[in-house]
């Protein structure tokens, strides 16, 4: 027996596929607490059809249009459940508090010795997640949209379908790498609760959870369809009910896209600066 | 050629210095003073392949900052170190497979598993073949005997399994460097003492330099020849263990045993500084050129059973070192 007799294995990759299936395997035993939000996370789904079937009522009252911008109640109904599909994949809960964590305890120094890249342990790390939540989803979620059925209209076509499989990924990747950038804020600040809590607000708002992003103002629009957020919740849910003609799905996806890759390339600068930081001043 | 080298090695931490109250933190919002910090100051030092290492130094000494500029961890400010070749601070992978860094506070076992599966992790990100692995396994387990504990969730185990696990997990690539920062801290004595047999064997066997920390003197004596001492970063010893009592230590210890009782401090008083004394047994502190001076007037003026001449313990002498440095 000597020293220094490690061999290299496998490719560079296998670490990350055992990261991910090590983590997996940590997160179901946490299945119950999973079990119990797939359920709960839907209540809040009850007020919002009480709240809408108001404002539809009102409309019909006053003799308005009974579709706002061309979204009936159904559709309105619709949308709100098609976010909790979209959340599953654009919401990676704990990333950006576990990273900035990581880099004000010191945390980072057992990563920063192996060989292996932080950002790449955490996508494995939050994929982990998503794979359990899907798990789980996929007794909770059928019962719940089988119940709403009626509200559904709209069959999606296979393009629109394929679409929608497609800016699910986008949904994940600037999920997770809008929680990577803001995370690496920690090199430079000790504190970012509030600022995190701020940034959330207007990614919870730009993103379309609160109300559909093409119900709001004409004057908003450029800004609203060109924004990284609609991808993790307005543009799975629009381009799913057909409200995205197929001659735009490309250009809704490509921009999707390009999204995810100055996200990337924004989150390695920081990453690189802020590690740079960190090795000078003290980890 | 020496395996680790570190030349004039200095860290200098910059940090907010903030006036007190309430008052000094709103003025700290717009006017930043800031205070430079030397934690470590001009090391040098180098070590062969295979060497057992002992750094020491009071708490804020610069011990553990040294380790993580080996470890590519921290840059320094100025001053250059060569571990096994490379620049530690360049962090290429391939010195990162050949070192291992381990902090005695710091998990890196994965809480809610059992600590198999985070051993099997760091096998996959080091890239350990699995005959190399199996290997490496069935040797640690039995010699820390934790075979048993391999299925058992990390959060249910004691401090002392998970560090022995800590261990595993970091020596399954075989390191040909091995940095422990504190491995024995917060363990009992058992625990201790187990540990500290597997570093002494494990170096033994396998000729891996280690260079390791720690404020418990026990480890030091058990394990380590030489020791680099460093006090407010400066390093102030560099040598054999036993050298640090000759060159630190200004006096020795005399103990008496007398055939016969009575005898008083105030007889014992002008010979040296009486430690101890009962109607039988004294102690004396004297200085080294008066130790012949001392016992032959004790030898002379008592009826003596028994006289011994032994160093001041190693502890003390280290612990007076710190403290002379510290004014």
């Amino acid at each position: 027996m000597s020293a220094g007799t490690a061999s290299v294995s496998k490719s560079p990759f296998h670490k990350y596929w055992v990261i991910l299936s090590t983590r997996t395997q940590e997160d179901m035993s946490y299945r119950a607490n999973y079990v119990f939000g797939a359920i709960f996370r839907f209540l809040p789904l009850v007020t919002l059809i009480f709240l809408w079937y108001a404002v539809y009522q009102s409309r019909k009252v006053i003799g308005g249009d009974l579709t706002i911008k061309g979204m009936t109640f159904n559709d309105m109904i619709t949308y709100n459940a098609l976010m909790y599909v979209a959340r599953g994949f654009s919401s990676v809960p704990g990333t950006t508090s576990d990273i900035s964590k990581d880099i004000k305890d010191g945390l980072l120094n057992r990563y920063l010795i192996r060989p292996i890249n932080y950002l790449w342990y955490q996508v494995m790390y939050r994929l982990a997640h998503k794979l359990v939540f899907w798990y789980v989803a996929l007794f909770t979620f059928p019962p719940i949209f089988f119940l709403m059925r009626h509200y559904f209209s709209h069959v999606p076509t296979m393009v629109e379908t394929g679409a929608f499989v497609i800016s699910l990924v986008t949904a994940f990747c600037i999920g997770i790498l809008f929680c990577f950038m803001i995370g690496t804020l920690a090199f430079w600040f000790t504190e970012i609760s509030t600022f995190l809590f701020v940034v959330m607000m207007i990614e919870f708002f730009l993103s379309g959870q609160m109300i559909p992003l093409n119900i709001l103002p004409q004057s908003m629009q450029p800004l609203l369809m060109l924004s990284p957020f609609g991808y993790e919740g307005y543009w799975p849910c629009a381009i799913l009910m057909g409200k995205v003609p197929q001659d735009q799905l490309a250009q809704v996806l490509g921009t999707g896209f390009c999204w995810v890759v100055v996200f990337y390339f924004l989150g390695q600068v920081l990453w690189k600066a802020g590690l740079k930081r960190y090795s000078a001043v003290g980890g | 050629m020496p395996i680790i080298e570190v030349e004039n090695l200095s860290k200098i931490y910059r940090t907010q210095k903030r006036l007190p109250g309430l008052g000094g933190a709103f003025k700290g919002l717009f006017n930043r003073k800031y205070t430079e910090v030397r934690a470590v100051d001009d090391v040098s030092f180098s070590i062969e392949e295979g060497e057992l290492v002992g750094f020491l130094g009071p708490n804020g000494a610069g011990k553990t900052t040294t380790l993580k500029m080996l470890s590519g961890i921290l840059f320094p400010t100025t001053g250059t170190a060569k571990v096994m070749g490379f620049t530690p601070w360049e962090r290429k992978n391939e010195y990162r497979r050949q070192f291992a860094l381990v902090m005695g506070q710091k998990n890196q076992l994965w809480w809610d598993l059992p600590a198999q599966e985070s051993l099997y992790l760091n096998k996959e990100i080091y890239g350990v073949s699995d005959e190399a692995y199996r290997q490496v396994m069935d040797e640690m387990t039995e010699l820390l005997q934790v075979k048993k504990l391999l299925g058992i969730m990390v959060r249910e185990l004691s401090l002392g399994e998970r560090m022995k696990f800590e261990l595993i997990a970091s020596l399954l690539h075989r390191p040909r460097v091995l940095l422990l920062d504190e491995p024995t801290i917060g363990l009992d004595v058992v625990a201790q003492k187990n540990i500290r047999e597997f570093i002494k064997d494990y170096n033994r066997r396998t000729k891996t330099t280690i260079l390791l920390t720690s404020h418990y003197m026990n480890d030091i004596q058990a394990l380590c020849e030489r020791v680099v001492v460093i006090n407010q970063g400066k390093k102030v010893f560099d040598g054999k263990l036993d050298a640090v009592v000759e060159q630190f230590s200004q006096t020795k210890l005399i103990s008496v045993t007398f055939k016969t009782g009575g005898v008083s401090r105030e007889q014992l008083a002008g010979l040296g500084e009486v430690l101890e004394i009962t109607p039988v047994k004294a102690v004396l502190k004297v200085s080294r050129e008066n130790v012949k001076k001392a016992s032959n007037a004790i030898l002379n003026q008592f009826d003596v059973d028994d006289i011994n001449i032994e160093e001041v313990p190693i502890e003390e002498v280290i612990e007076r070192m710190f403290k002379e440095g510290a004014k």
